[in-house]
């Protein structure tokens, strides 16, 4: 079935696409915000609308609050619905394929946002893919969503102010927690330093950071820093996790391990949609190719927010509504001079934004040491169960393109599409050569974005009649 | 700009599993050989296809290869060193309905006529036990058990190592982008090289015409982009290929689980880019037809659809011979969709041709002068023209 067409579609309910929803819709434009949750906000506003839980949202959640409420009066709202293919003919509209309860539709758009958010890098070591081994994020989702706390003790390791925080969140939930295992390199905080000023003065991460540090100190949440060799123990579930500190090696009971790399942006619908990537060295990773309004490479698909680059929920909202100004501008509603006067200060509250990013950023970088598994046998791609040593031996055979990797070992074929494993299979090839991650390239991803049922496919076709027209046919005109 | 001169016993343009297969062969035969691919080796059709071994549904000039390559696959491991995947579970195609048999028969009659491939018919209690879960108004279907599937991408990297241990220089990402000629010898440059042989042979599959073109060779090819469907890991449901009689359908089981489904249906080339583009109602028949095959897809989820790019002749069968202008040099491509499983034996016969100056009689088929019967029925569609040539040959 296709839907109405609308002068923009955006894809993802957090910050950016909330903002941009609303200020599409000042502008005159008919919207149409699609989000694979039941409910808006994204995962870094998961339960907004949820009473009693403004703890776990920390200021934000006034701002927050206003921003689902305007949105829902900005246009058309298609939550529950996953994008599974994105499909642009020429100069037509662009098709956004959605699935939901009710089977396959297409929305038809003139210009397409993505605002899909971000994606937390993997973090492989022995034993990550055990039951009871979930990142921040799922964790943080739970508490969220659900308000579900873990029962016997929690062990959380890795690197970034989510792992701090949901920690806090955790404690303050009433889990038990054993450690807080930090693998921020020391050095990092020495690198970091030169950037120190400009951040604390730019905004409030830094200080919200230091709010958080304390506040862990007062809960007495026990911190191992510089933290290395990280192991996951256990049969059928984690039992325990072994790790590297100082110079000896310790050992902790736990029901739950938390883990934790920081974040990436969320780049399967932009590839997906054709869009061109480039290597961001201070994530590091890999973020579409925008402009400043938050244009890509392919003409009417934009990015906004953390999918184009990580910058936070206040930049995402800043992003968004920039993006939402520029498709307004480009399909007529308003002039250009209009959209630089409203977007003026989103742009100066953006530039200020990005100077505490930069700090964040050198200050979690994640080191080399962590991103790859040095153990042969720690599993890559756990869809087709693909090992490090696997692609190591692939390395070592002269097969350093990802996308040619993949073809031999399957890395990144199964249902996910490498979403988990084509960050970390990058990493371990690029490291195996001596080359650099970005030589190596990134996955492709083919349609559907998400495992999508047979039935839903097939239902639109007519099998009691012949093929479609050209189903198989030799052209003159090819 | 430095400009490096190497000189060969044999070129060869395009590193699919044809290019590579002729590759092998000329060096097996003691021949010097350069194999030039523009993008990867296998990174076109031949090693995205869906690897189907099996000769039907097949034009009549093409059985007695198909033969000779089923038996090539059989013994693929001693030439290549790897079992390449393949499995010899045999090819089913169903047929739909009573109306379809006269025609089913006519089709094993052709295949007894031009080739010894055994073709066993089954009634409707035989495919049932052949085939559990099929369509329960399927009334029949013709059994080929000598038939299968083969990993494409492993057949290809089986290749590439033989290639590299026999020697043979391969060269990616190097397009060759002009082609001269001087004293019998072919110069094809590839940016800022040269490379020299007075053999030169074009496996450049979908792009073939383009390099014909660069001698100056007019010869007539459609790219079409043929989709393909992958569903996630299900329990064991196909004990064989299967496909369909009178239908374009598809589909096997490899060993981990998941279902391939194809059948020839097309999307878009986009030539700028090499790229293609899925047509969804298209995908959606193949799709509809698969579940009408095998109901149990239903449940089955779609977790990877993609297309893989190939030129299609007017006659739907391939080019294989020597050059009608040019001599030392000669043409392999425009297998029409059927290409992987003929790569094999097709390489092996063609570096006979080519190093005994003598076609091979299996070959002889597929020259370029093979008649204005190819033009004459250039719109027509694939069973149009089977039946065509079947008029011609009685």
């Amino acid at each position: 079935m296709t839907r109405d067409s609308f002068d923009l579609a955006i894809v993802g309910g957090g910050p950016a696409g909330l903002a941009a929803m609303d200020l599409a819709d000042e502008c005159g434009l008919s919207c149409v915000l699609i989000d694979e949750n039941s409910s808006l906000g994204g995962r870094i506003f998961h339960g907004i609308e949820t009473d009693g839980q403004d703890h776990l949202y920390g200021t934000d959640a006034t701002w927050a609050r206003t921003l689902v409420a305007d949105a829902k009066h900005a246009g058309s709202i298609l939550t529950g619905r996953t994008v599974f293919d994105i499909t642009h003919h020429d100069d037509g509209p662009i098709n956004i394929h959605i699935l939901g309860d009710e089977g396959a539709e297409t929305v038809l758009a003139r210009r397409l946002l993505i605002a899909t958010g971000a994606t937390e890098r993997p973090f492989a070591f022995p034993g990550w893919t055990l039951p009871g081994v979930m990142t921040a994020g799922g964790v943080q989702t739970l508490l969220k969503g659900a308000a579900v706390v873990p029962d016997g003790p929690v062990v959380l390791a890795g690197s970034g102010p989510l792992l701090l925080l949901v920690a806090l969140q955790l404690k303050r939930a009433g889990a038990q927690i054993a450690a807080l295992l930090d693998t921020t390199p020391a050095a990092n905080a020495m690198a970091a330093a030169p950037l120190l000023a400009s951040a604390a003065f730019s905004g409030f991460a830094v200080w919200r950071g230091l709010g958080l540090l304390m506040a862990i100190r007062a809960q007495s949440i026990p911190v191992y820093r510089g933290v290395t060799k990280l192991v996951a123990h256990g049969e059928d579930t984690v039992a325990s996790v072994e790790f590297e500190h100082g110079r000896g090696r310790r050992r902790f009971e736990c029901r739950l391990l938390v883990t934790h790399l920081g974040i990436l942006p969320d780049t399967q619908a932009a590839r997906l949609a054709g869009c061109r990537l480039r290597w961001e060295p201070a994530l590091p990773g890999w973020v579409p190719i925008v402009d400043s309004y938050g244009n890509t490479s392919r003409s009417g698909i934009m990015i906004a927010g953390d999918a184009a680059g990580i910058g936070g929920a206040e930049s995402a909202r800043h992003a968004g509504r920039v993006a939402a100004t520029e498709a307004a501008t480009q399909l007529g509603a308003i002039s250009m001079g209009e959209r630089d006067h409203r977007i003026a200060p989103d742009l100066a509250r953006l530039k200020r934004l990005g100077r505490e990013r930069a700090f964040l950023d050198r200050l979690f970088l994640p080191p080399e040491r962590l991103r790859v598994p040095t153990d042969d046998g720690t599993i890559v791609c756990r869809c087709e169960e693909i090992t490090a040593g696997e692609l190591r031996a692939q390395a070592a055979g002269g097969v350093c393109e990802i996308n040619q990797v993949k073809a031999i070992t399957r890395c990144g074929m199964g249902p996910c599409q490498g979403r988990v494993c084509g960050v970390l299979a990058a990493d371990i090839i690029a490291d195996a050569m001596g080359a650099a991650v970005e030589s190596v390239g990134y996955l492709r991803v083919r349609p559907p974005l998400k495992p999508v049922p047979l039935d839903v496919l097939a239902a639109r076709a007519e099998i009691a009649t012949p093929p479609p027209e050209a189903a198989f046919l030799y052209t003159r005109e090819g | 700009m430095q400009v490096v001169r190497r000189s060969f016993d044999a070129i060869v343009i395009g590193g699919g599993i044809h290019g590579a297969s002729v590759a092998l062969y000329l060096a097996f035969h003691g021949l010097d050989v350069a194999l030039l691919e523009r993008d990867r080796l296998g990174g076109h059709a031949s090693g995205v296809n869906a690897g189907s071994i099996h000769h039907i549904p097949r034009i009549h000039l093409e059985l007695p290869l198909a033969e000779a390559a089923l038996s090539s696959w059989a013994r693929i491991e001693q030439l290549l060193e790897d079992d390449c995947g393949f499995r010899q579970v045999g090819y089913l195609k169903v047929i739909e309905s009573d109306d379809e048999m006269p025609d089913a028969e006519r089709s094993m009659a052709r295949a007894r006529r031009y080739s010894g491939i055994p073709e066993i018919l089954l009634d409707r209690q035989a495919l049932a036990d052949l085939q559990p879960g099929l369509d329960a108004t399927a009334v029949g279907g013709i059994f080929a058990p000598t038939c299968g599937y083969a990993s494409p991408a492993r057949t290809m990297r089986a290749l590439r190592r033989r290639l590299d241990g026999v020697g043979a220089v391969v060269l990616e990402t190097s397009e060759v982008r002009r082609i001269s000629r001087q004293h019998h010898t072919w110069i094809c440059e590839t940016g800022d090289k040269n490379w020299c042989a007075p053999i030169l042979v074009n496996c450049a599959g979908a792009w073939g015409v383009s390099v014909a073109g660069l001698v100056g060779e007019h010869v007539e090819l459609c790219p079409v982009a043929l989709m393909m469907t992958v569903c996630g890991r299900v329990k064991p449901l196909l004990n064989t290929v299967v496909g369909l009689h009178g239908r374009r359908l598809s589909m096997k089981q490899p060993q981990n689980g998941t279902i391939l489904i194809g059948g020839g249906y097309q999307g878009d080339v986009l030539p700028a880019t090499r790229d293609t583009r899925l047509n969804g109602d298209r995908l959606a028949y193949n799709l509809a037809l698969a579940r009408k095959t095998l109901p149990a897809l239903s449940s089955a989820a779609v977790v990877r659809m993609w297309a893989g790019i190939e030129g299609i002749t007017p006659d739907h069968a391939p080019y294989i011979g020597s050059s009608l202008i040019h001599e030392g040099l000669w043409h392999c491509f425009g297998f029409s969709t059927h290409g992987f499983y003929l790569g094999p034996i097709t390489g092996r016969l063609l570096a006979e041709a080519i190093v005994k100056q003598e076609v091979p009689e299996l070959l002889r088929p597929f020259a370029l002068d093979r008649g204005a019967s190819a033009a004459a029925s250039s719109r027509a569609v694939d069973g149009v023209v089977r039946e065509n040539q079947d008029e011609q040959a009685k």
